[in-house]
C-alpha cells in the first residue's frame, strides 16, 4: 500500500504521465473523456436525423446520405460509446477500489484496451470522409458485401473495438476472482461488482463471435469468399445468426453495468439495505446466461425457421424474469426508506421508470406474432432507445454523478443537477413516446421520408430531441464547471457504506489506500432495520 | 542454472508471486476461451454448409491430400509434446534442455507451415479456391467452391495462429538464453504452452473435418 | 511459488504423446470405412455423413481430451479454470445447436414456397 498522501491526479504530472499511465483511475478518466466525446459525436448525428425528419421529404440530405446518418449514429453509439462506457469509465475507476485492491490484475493490458478503443475511434472517424457508409450499424449481408470501402473500414474499426472490450472483460474477471481484499467474500461484494463481473463474462464469451463475423464480412468484401453472398453459394441469414449471437448478449453488456450502478445508488439514497441481495446478484448472472439463448428474436422475419423462431420467442420471455426481479427488489428497497432526492438518485428513479417501459416493450416485441407486424418499425426504435438510453445512459449519468466527488474531489451544483435531470427526462419522453405510437401505426425505421399521417409524431419527437440535447448539455457544462469552481468534496459526501467511500480518499491516492483494508461488514448495512 | 530473481519483480498490485501466477493462468484460460469461440464461428459455418451441401463437401474434400494433412497432424502433436516437455523443464530449471525442446517445437511449427505452403500453392495453381476466385476444372457439384472458401478461412486463420505461436516461442528462447526463467518464475513459458496446445487442439478437429469427409483410399 | 503447483511427470507426457499418435493413426484407419449408411436416429435432412462424422468426432474429442487434461494440465488445475473451459464448450454447443435448428428446419411447419434462383457457380461452367 502507498504511504504517500498525494492523490492520483497530483502525483505525476504532464501529458506523458497520462499517456503511459497504468493507473486504473487515470485510464478510467481517459475512457470517461473519450466516451463523452463519442456520445457527443453520435448525438450530433441523432440531432441531424431528427432535424431531417422534422418534415416529410428531403430537406437537408439526400436519401442515401440519410442512410449514412443513421448508420454512423448507430455505429458510434453502440461500439464507441455504450459498450465501453460504464465498464471502461466507471468500472475501471471503481472496481479495484470496491474490491480493496490497488489496481486491476493486468494494468498494462488495461492501457492496451484503452488504446485499442482509441484506434477504433480514429478509424471510425476516418470512415466519415471515406464515402458513403450505409447499411445500418447491423451491416446485413448481402447489402454490405458490394466492396464499399467505408463499410470495410467501419467493420474493421468495430473489430478493433471488440478486442478492447474482450481485454477489459478478461481483466475484470481475473481481478474479481483474484484481487479481493481480506474478508471480501463473494456475498459481501457490492452489487456493482457482481454486475461488472457478469458483464465481463459476456464480453469475453460473446465478443469473439462478432470478431469472426466481422472478419468474414471483410473477407466477403475484399476476396468474395462466398460465405454470405447468395450469388456465390453463401447464406445471408447465417450472417444474421453470427451477428446477433454477439449483438444480443451485447445489449446485456450495455445494461448490466447500469443495473449495478442503480443497485449502488438506491440503497445509499434510501438509507436501507438492498432488498434481496443474493437474488439480485444471481439475477445478473442469470441474465448474462439466458441472454445467450435469445438472439433469434432479432430474426423473426428473416427467413429463419418457424421452429427456431418459436424457441427464441419462448426463451425471450424467460430473460424478462430475472430483469423484473431486479426492478421489484429495487422498488422494495425504496419502500419505507429515507429517500434523499439528490441528482444521482433522481437519475436512478428516472432509470426505473424509463427502463421498465423499455423492458416491457421488449417482451411485447418478443411475441412472435406481434413482431411480424412491428419489426423494422419505429416501435422497435423506441423500445431500444428506452432501454439503451432510458436505461444505460441514465445509469451512466447516475453513476457519473454519484462517483464524481470520488473521481474528481469536487461537488457539482445540485440545483443545476436537478434542472438537467428534469430536462433530460422531459426531453427523452417527448422524443421517444411518439415513436411507440407511430411504430404501431406502421412508420418504418431507417426511412428518410414519410406520409403526412406521421408528421405530427415526427415533429413532437424532433422537438423532444432538442430538449433532450439541451438537458445533456446542461449536465456537461455544470460537471465541467465543477472542476474549476466546485466545492471540494469530503471523503464520503453521500454517507455510503461501500469500501470506495469509507476507506479511500476523494480523490484517492495512487495506490487507492494508505493501509490494506479489511472487510468486516456487507456493503449496504445502513441503520434502518430491514424486515426481509 | 543461475536464477535471476532480480529480473522478475512481482507487480505491486499483487500480494504474492503465487497470486500473480494464478492470475496469469486464469487470464490465459479466459483468452483461450475467446480463441475457441473465434474458431467456433467458422466451425458453425462449416456445419451449416456441410449439412446443406454434403455431396459438394465430399467431392471437394476428396481433392485434398489427406497424407499431407495427416503429416501435419503428427507434426503438431509432436510439437505439443515437446512444448509440454519444455514447460516441465522450465519448472525444473533445466535451461539447456529447455532451449532444445523449445527449438524442436519451433522447428515442428516450421515444418507445418512448409507443408501448408505446398498445399496452398498447389491449390492456387489448380484454381481450387474460394467462390469468388475459383477457376478449377473437373468438378461437378456447383457448391464445391463453398468448401474451399471454408478450407482457406479455417486453415488460414489457424496458420496465422501458428505463425504467432512461432513468434512467441522464439521470444521464449531468447528470454531463456538471458536467464529470465527459473523454478520460481516460469509463467510465460507455461502460458505460451497453453496457447500452443490450443493451436494443436484446433488442428485435431480440422484434420478429420476437412480432409477425411469422403474417407481415405490407401 | 512452486508450492502447490503440479509439475507433470515425463512419463505422463510420453504416455499422452503415444496415445495421441495412436489415435491419429486410428483417425485415418476409421476413414477407410464408410459408416454413412447407418444414419442413426438423426432426421433425414441432416446430411452430415451419419456415423462417419460421429466416429471422427469421437476420436478427435478423445485426442482433444488428452491434450487438455495432460498437456495443458487441467487434470491437476484449479476448478475455476476447468469451469471456464467447460462453460465455453457449452456456449459453443448452444451456438451450433440453435443455428442448426434454424437451418435444418427451414421449411418444416411453414413450407417455403420459393423458387431457387439459378446462380452462376464457378464450377457449373465446367460441368462434365
Amino acid at each position: 500500500m502507498s504511504t504517500s498522501n498525494i492523490n492520483y491526479l497530483q502525483e505525476k504530472k504532464g501529458l506523458l504521465s497520462w499517456l503511459f499511465t497504468v493507473d486504473h483511475k487515470r485510464i478510467g478518466l481517459m475512457y470517461l473523456g473519450g466516451v463523452t466525446l463519442a456520445f457527443l459525436l453520435g448525438g450530433i448525428f441523432a440531432l441531424l436525423i431528427r432535424l431531417e425528419l422534422f418534415s416529410p421529404g428531403s430537406q437537408f440530405v439526400q436519401p442515401d446520405r440519410y442512410n449514412s446518418l443513421f448508420t454512423l449514429h448507430g455505429v458510434i453509439m453502440v461500439f464507441l460509446f455504450i459498450i465501453p462506457a460504464i465498464p471502461g469509465a466507471l468500472g475501471n475507476f471503481i472496481l479495484p477500489i470496491q474490491l480493496g485492491a490497488s489496481d486491476v490484475a493486468f494494468p498494462k493490458l488495461n492501457l492496451t484496451s484503452f488504446y485499442l478503443w482509441f484506434i477504433g475511434l480514429c478509424i471510425a472517424l476516418a470512415t466519415l470522409i471515406m464515402g458513403n457508409l450505409d447499411g445500418g450499424w447491423t451491416f446485413y449481408a448481402p447489402y454490405t458485401i458490394s466492396g464499399n470501402k467505408a463499410v470495410v473500414w467501419a467493420v474493421f474499426a468495430a473489430f478493433i473495438l471488440g478486442f478492447s472490450s474482450i481485454l477489459t472483460g478478461l481483466n475484470f474477471v481475473v481481478t474479481v476472482h483474484k484481487l479481493r481484499a481480506p474478508g471480501q467474500s463473494w456475498f459481501k461484494l457490492p452489487l456493482f461488482i457482481w454486475a461488472l463481473y457478469a458483464t465481463a463474462l459476456v464480453q469475453v464469451i460473446a465478443t469473439p463471435v462478432v470478431g469472426i463475423t466481422l472478419v468474414l464480412l471483410i473477407m466477403e468484401n475484399i476476396l468474395k469468399i462466398g460465405i454470405f453472398d447468395p450469388a456465390l453459394g453463401g447464406d445471408p441469414v447465417l450472417f444474421q445468426h453470427f451477428f446477433w449471437f454477439y449483438s444480443h448478449p451485447a445489449v446485456y453488456i450495455m445494461i448490466l453495468p447500469a443495473f449495478g450502478v442503480i443497485s449502488e445508488i438506491i440503497p445509499t439514497f434510501s438509507r436501507r439495505n438492498i432488498f434481496g441481495y443474493k437474488i439480485i446478484a444471481f439475477s445478473s448472472v442469470a441474465i448474462a446466461v439466458i441472454g445467450f439463448l435469445v438472439w433469434g428474436h432479432h430474426m423473426f422475419v428473416s427467413g429463419q425457421s418457424t421452429v427456431a423462431s418459436t424457441a427464441f420467442a419462448f426463451l425471450t420471455f424467460l430473460v424478462g424474469v430475472p430483469t423484473a426481479i431486479k426492478v421489484f427488489n429495487w422498488l422494495a428497497t425504496l419502500y419505507k426508506g429515507s429517500i434523499e432526492l439528490k441528482t444521482p438518485m433522481l437519475y436512478a428513479l428516472i432509470f426505473l421508470f424509463l427502463f421498465t417501459i423499455g423492458g416491457l416493450t421488449g417482451i411485447t416485441l418478443g411475441i412472435l406474432s406481434v413482431d411480424v407486424h412491428l419489426h423494422d418499425t419505429y416501435f422497435v426504435v423506441a423500445h431500444f432507445h428506452y432501454v439503451m438510453m432510458g436505461g444505460t445512459v441514465m445509469g451512466f449519468l447516475a453513476g457519473v454523478h454519484y462517483w464524481w466527488p470520488k473521481m474528481t474531489g469536487r461537488m457539482y451544483s445540485e440545483t443545476w443537477g436537478k434542472i438537467g435531470a428534469f430536462t433530460v427526462f422531459a426531453g427523452f419522453n417527448l422524443t421517444f413516446m411518439p415513436q411507440f405510437i407511430m411504430g404501431t401505426l406502421g412508420m418504418p425505421r431507417r426511412y428518410n421520408d414519410y406520409v403526412p399521417e406521421y408528421e405530427i409524431f415526427h415533429k413532437l419527437s424532433s422537438i423532444g430531441a432538442g430538449i433532450l440535447g439541451i438537458g445533456l448539455f446542461i449536465a456537461l457544462f455544470y460537471l465541467i464547471a465543477s472542476l474549476f469552481n466546485g466545492k471540494k468534496a469530503e471523503q464520503n459526501p453521500w454517507g455510503s457504506k461501500t469500501l470506495e467511500w469509507e476507506e479511500a480518499a476523494s480523490p484517492p491516492v495512487t495506490h487507492n489506500f494508505t493501509t490494506q483494508p479489511v472487510i468486516t461488514h456487507g456493503p449496504y448495512e445502513y441503520g434502518v432495520e430491514v424486515k426481509a | 542454472m543461475s536464477t535471476n530473481l532480480a529480473l522478475h519483480k512481482v507487480g505491486h498490485h499483487f500480494r504474492s508471486a503465487e497470486e500473480e501466477f494464478e492470475s496469469a493462468k486464469l487470464g490465459t484460460w479466459l483468452f483461450l476461451a475467446t480463441e475457441i469461440l473465434l474458431f467456433g464461428g467458422l466451425f458453425c459455418a462449416y456445419l451449416v454448409f456441410r449439412s446443406m451441401y454434403p455431396q459438394a463437401f465430399a467431392e471437394a474434400s476428396a481433392h485434398l491430400n489427406w497424407k499431407m494433412g495427416a503429416l501435419n497432424t503428427l507434426v503438431l502433436i509432436t510439437s505439443s509434446f515437446t512444448m509440454a516437455w519444455a514447460v516441465r523443464l522450465s519448472q525444473l530449471g533445466d535451461k539447456k534442455k529447455l532451449i532444445l525442446t523449445l527449438a524442436i517445437t519451433l522447428i515442428c511449427a516450421g515444418i507445418f507451415m512448409v507443408v501448408k505452403y505446398f498445399e496452398y500453392t498447389h491449390k492456387i495453381h489448380e484454381g481450387t479456391l474460394w467462390a469468388g476466385a475459383f477457376t478449377a476444372q473437373g468438378f461437378s457439384d456447383p457448391r464445391v467452391p463453398t468448401f474451399f472458401g471454408l478450407y482457406f478461412l479455417m486453415t488460414g486463420l489457424h496458420g496465422l495462429h501458428v505463425v504467432i505461436g512461432m513468434g512467441l516461442i522464439l521470444w521464449l528462447i531468447i528470454k531463456t538464453g538471458k536467464n529470465h526463467f527459473s523454478p520460481e518464475y516460469f509463467t510465460p513459458v507455461e502460458m505460451v504452452g497453453l496457447y500452443w496446445h490450443l493451436v494443436d487442439l484446433i488442428w485435431i478437429f480440422l484434420f478429420p473435418l476437412l480432409y477425411l469427409i469422403s474417407g481415405v483410399k490407401l | 511459488m512452486s508450492s502447490g503447483h503440479h509439475i507433470i511427470s515425463f512419463r505422463t507426457l510420453v504416455l499422452t504423446f503415444s496415445s495421441l499418435l495412436f489415435l491419429t493413426v486410428l483417425t485415418v484407419v476409421a476413414a477407410l470405412f464408410d459408416f454413412s449408411h447407418l444414419n442413426l436416429w438423426l432426421p433425414w435432412k441432416i446430411n452430415l455423413g451419419g456415423l462417419n462424422i460421429v466416429v471422427a468426432l469421437l476420436i478427435a474429442s478423445s485426442k482433444a481430451a488428452l491434450v487438455v487434461l495432460f498437456f495443458m494440465g487441467l487434470r491437476w488445475d484449479k476448478p475455476l479454470n476447468i469451469v471456464i473451459f467447460l462453460s465455453n464448450l457449452l456456449i459453443l454447443f448452444i451456438f451450433f445447436t440453435i443455428t442448426l435448428a434454424d437451418v435444418w428446419f427451414r421449411d418444416v411447419a411453414d413450407p417455403i414456397d420459393a423458387q431457387i434462383i439459378p446462380f452462376e457457380s464457378p464450377t457449373q461452367k465446367v460441368a462434365p
